[in-house]
């Protein structure tokens, strides 16, 4: 760190911005009940930015020593640049946020993973001993972040995570369950092992169903998959500066139905995606994105606030090897009526579970289009889960579908960005 | 540097490791993005990488990490892990077939040095490019182009002896065309790439790369909506060198075939008409894919997949090649020093066949013919693809006639395997490719003649 402040000193007539970003990693991954293999890596590096006659120029080292030379090159750098850019961010008084840190997974031997590992092969056994792991992966991640500016910011925080995806085989069936957690506490093993031994044995004797309009009830997973290809860039502020967003024009319109709320928030405890400061040193913050269907406002990162005259969101993203992008951070969904999960069932008459799906990334960002093929449904007939489904296809519109919203569940949790419960659709269509 | 890896690897093998190698690369590039004739992003960049593989009875650990000061705590680490799966009752049983030591230093000499090109050059290429890009028409309303370089150090070392150390360099050049008409929008995109100095953009000409992005957006303007239905087609060699790479080749891959995929337990099987001959070819001189070692250091060959219709062979790393018995076909690779290497394809082509170019279009009475790559999906294990084609002509008593885009075919690969009854003349092995598994890109290049399928699934929205 003061080798960075002694080139800034050195530098002082250039705005300068410093984001080292340390990472640990170490993951497990089992094939067919045996783990094949197991790694950690280490990554550390620095990236630096400068501003010449308001325009930013970049460069990236992983060698400490190699700072000075950095600082050079970005400066070399800003002035083939045409990104405007004026300064950097003030300093703020930065909020703590809870349960983002857990010094058990910072310190997490790959030996303490592989054991995770083979709990999970042994109580999948136990459910049931023709289970078996098609594949797992574990991983325990720690991140190391600092951003020092020429506007006398000096932040630092630490961060951390576990995930484990499995993908369990029962007969010709398989179920597949993935958990992420910022800390150990609510990682649980035996519900993956239980959840995803319930799926593959559940998947046995899929049928083939009839094209209809019909309620959809969507796992959360489901929705992250599509929001991340559809409402995410279109609420991009850099997409909708360059006119690749639907909603470019609609803050204020109504875009989805009048019990929604969605809420893009850096600031929530225990949420995956929550920092104290983002990737410019931006504080994070809470933004409604949209406020009983109507649309509130975009995302932003420094640079594409500054273009607008407005004071950026929070929403910088991104590493030490290149400049920040925008994305969401944590997206809360809440809706005005919600009920147990047993009882959004029992009161659809005809409907499908939609619990893993293919394909959402090619849906179409601007339009909102997307096809998916069903990999996991199962058909609701008069309020119960009568059997799996196969060869059927969910087509439709995203922003459609949230003017559609019926009812949520009352099963909150956190898939990437979206903190959400299972959510039924009305009216949508399905092809078999 | 070298007496560090060496010292490395000794320790690690008195320790009890069965077997070790070191791969570490360091690297400097350069990133150039131009979107409307503003450069909106101008970085450079210096990054070393260094991992660590580790066989102890029979399991493997990595560990990577990209501090050179690391080297001793890493190899610990690599080391430890590979211990704790042995220790888990896998009964894994990895054993390596055998392969040649090389000690080798290999000094490419490049006639136009990417090193030497100023960034003046390089942004001279884009405004270039964006001066003909647009030029092309007043519908062209938007172009973005990418500039990036690389040149790095490379090193591979293992506990056998083997040392070879590399200076690769690459570059790639993109231009992406949007061209607009009322409401209708269409965008394409034309490349350049090579892994041999800058001569090859200079000779292309960054201009007419552009001119040709936007042409293709221009000429899709006009396209129509294609047919559905089973036809005849005619693959141009892209496609059907995509058809072969996703399809053929990631199903002849043995760490799939020793698994579950279309071709396991299928050696010297018939799978396929007599003219269905397939390749894959690291020795091509300077294609995308080609390489002289793969990352486990064995030199990289040319693997006959199938002849005459018959599966002949699988592509192998030193871990496939030791489970099934036999040499490595040199197929191991990997992105980067941070990643295990896994078997890969390098240059992946139809070898060529008989037939004119004008018998096998006047064999079609009703069909079509596909160009253009546009992205896909294989299972290689169920057997299906589904490939988008970014455009395409219906084929009328013989000729093309009208344009079409945004197709798609889909089908069971073996079932395309026995139906491809005609075969071009004349081979192309041409395409810049990255090829992702795992979690991996690495560069490849895929190709062959025309192929003529004589019934294919398309996929259009008519």
């Amino acid at each position: 760190m003061d080798v960075i402040f002694d080139v800034m000193k050195k530098y002082k007539e250039v705005p300068l911005e410093f984001f080292g970003s340390g990472h640990k990693s170490t993951s497990v991954d089992m094939l067919s009940d045996k783990i094949v293999s197991s790694d950690m890596s280490v990554t550390k590096g620095v990236g630096v930015k400068a501003i010449v006659c308001g325009r930013a120029g970049f460069a990236y080292t992983t060698d400490a020593s190699f700072i000075e030379r950095a600082v050079k090159d970005a400066i070399a750098n800003a002035k083939y640049s045409e990104l405007k850019q004026d300064g950097f961010p003030e300093i703020q008084k930065l909020k703590k946020i809870k349960d983002i840190y857990d010094p058990k997974i910072y310190d997490m031997s790959p030996e303490e993973l592989v054991n995770f590992s083979v709990k999970l092969r042994e109580s999948l056994k136990v459910e049931n001993k023709d289970i078996k792991v098609n594949h797992s992966v574990f991983e325990a991640g720690s991140t190391d972040n600092f951003l020092v500016n020429s506007n006398g910011i000096s932040y630092s925080a630490k961060s951390t995570g576990m995930s484990a995806m499995v993908e369990a085989v029962y007969k010709d069936s398989s179920g597949s369950v993935s958990i992420g957690t910022p800390t150990i506490k609510g990682f649980d093993v035996c519900y993956l092992s239980q959840k995803a031994a319930r799926l593959a044995m559940s998947g046995v004797g899929r049928k083939n169903i009839k094209s209809a309009e019909q309620s959809v009830v969507i796992d959360s997973d489901v929705l992250e998959s599509l929001l991340e290809n559809t409402l995410y860039p279109s609420i991009n502020a850099d997409m909708v500066q360059k006119g690749q967003s639907s909603l470019a024009g609609k803050i204020g319109q109504q875009i989805g139905c009048s019990g929604l709320d969605i809420i893009d928030s850096g600031i929530v405890d225990g949420g995956l995606c929550s920092s104290a400061f983002d990737r410019d040193g931006t504080m994070s913050q809470e933004t409604s994105i949209m406020s009983s269907g109507a649309l509130d406002s975009f995302i932003y990162n420094h640079v594409a606030a500054s273009r607008e005259g407005k004071k950026s969101t929070g929403n910088a993203s991104g590493g030490f090897g290149a400049m920040s992008s925008i994305l969401p951070t944590n997206v809360m969904l809440k809706f005005s009526e919600s009920m147990k999960f047993d009882k959004i069932i029992s009161e659809i008459k005809d409907g499908i579970f939609i619990y893993e799906t293919m394909g959402a990334h090619t849906a179409n960002h601007i339009t909102g289009d997307f096809s998916l093929s069903i990999n996991k449904g199962f058909k609701i007939i008069d309020g119960e889960i009568a059997y799996p489904v196969k060869n059927a296809m969910f087509a439709g519109n995203v922003f459609e579908l949230l003017k559609n919203v019926s009812c949520f569940g009352d099963d909150v949790r956190q898939s990437g960005h979206l903190i959400a419960p299972t959510i039924v659709f009305s009216g949508q269509k399905i092809v078999g | 540097m070298d007496v560090q890896i060496k010292r490395v690897l000794e320790a690690v093998m008195a320790k009890g490791a069965n077997y070790a190698d070191i791969r570490c690369s360091d690297n400097s590039s350069t990133n150039i993005t131009q979107k409307n004739g503003k450069i909106e992003d101008m970085t450079t960049g210096k990054s070393f990488a260094l991992g660590i593989r580790v066989l102890y009875k029979g399991s493997w650990g990595f560990a990577s990490t990209n501090d050179m000061s690391e080297i001793d705590s890493v190899s610990d680490t690599a080391f430890r892990i590979a211990k704790s799966i042995q220790a888990s009752n896998n009964n894994n049983d990895i054993v390596l077939a055998d392969a040649k030591t090389v000690e080798k230093t290999i000094v490419n000499k490049y006639e136009r040095d990417i090193k030497d090109v100023s960034i003046d050059d390089k942004v001279l290429f884009i405004n270039d490019g964006y001066k003909a890009a647009t030029g092309a028409s007043s519908e062209i309303k938007s172009v973005h182009i990418s500039y990036s370089d690389a040149h790095a150090k490379k090193v591979f070392a293992n506990s056998e002896g083997a040392y070879i150390t590399s200076n690769p360099q690459y570059f790639r050049y993109y231009v992406f065309s949007n061209a607009r008409r009322g409401e209708r929008i269409e965008q394409s995109h034309d490349r350049c790439a090579s892994f041999s100095g800058i001569g090859e953009l200079i000779q292309k000409d960054p201009a007419k790369i552009a001119s040709s992005a936007s042409q293709k957006a221009l000429k899709l303007l006009e396209a129509e909506l294609p047919p559905s239905g089973t036809m005849p087609a005619i693959l141009h060699p892209e496609v059907g060198g995509v058809f072969v790479h996703e399809a053929v080749g990631h199903a002849s891959e043995a760490d799939h075939a020793l698994r579950e995929s279309i071709f396991t337990s299928k050696l010297g099987d018939t799978l396929g008409s007599e003219k269905l001959n397939i390749v894959d070819d690291a020795t091509l001189n300077e294609k995308h894919g080609s390489y002289k070692y793969d990352d486990e250091g064995v030199r990289g060959k040319k693997t006959q997949i199938f002849k005459k219709g018959v599966l002949e062979s699988y592509m192998h790393s030193r871990e496939t090649a030791g489970a099934m018995g036999v040499e490595s076909t040199g197929n191991g690779r990997a992105q980067s020093p941070e990643f295990m290497p896994i078997v890969r394809m390098s240059n992946t082509y139809f070898e060529k066949g008989d037939m004119g170019h004008d018998e096998l279009f006047e064999g079609v009475k009703k069909g079509i013919y596909m160009a253009g790559f546009k992205g896909g999906q294989v299972d290689t294990t169920g057997g299906t693809f589904t490939f988008g084609v970014e455009y395409g002509y219906l084929i009328e008593n013989g000729k093309k006639t009208k344009l079409v885009k945004d197709c798609a075919m889909s089908g069971q690969i073996l079932d395309v395997l026995k139906n491809i009854d005609g075969v071009g003349n004349k081979l192309y092995v041409d395409s810049l490719g990255y090829c992702g598994k795992n979690g991996q890109m690495v560069p490849v290049c895929d190709g062959g003649p025309y192929l003529r399928v004589n019934n294919l699934l398309v996929g259009g929205q008519k």
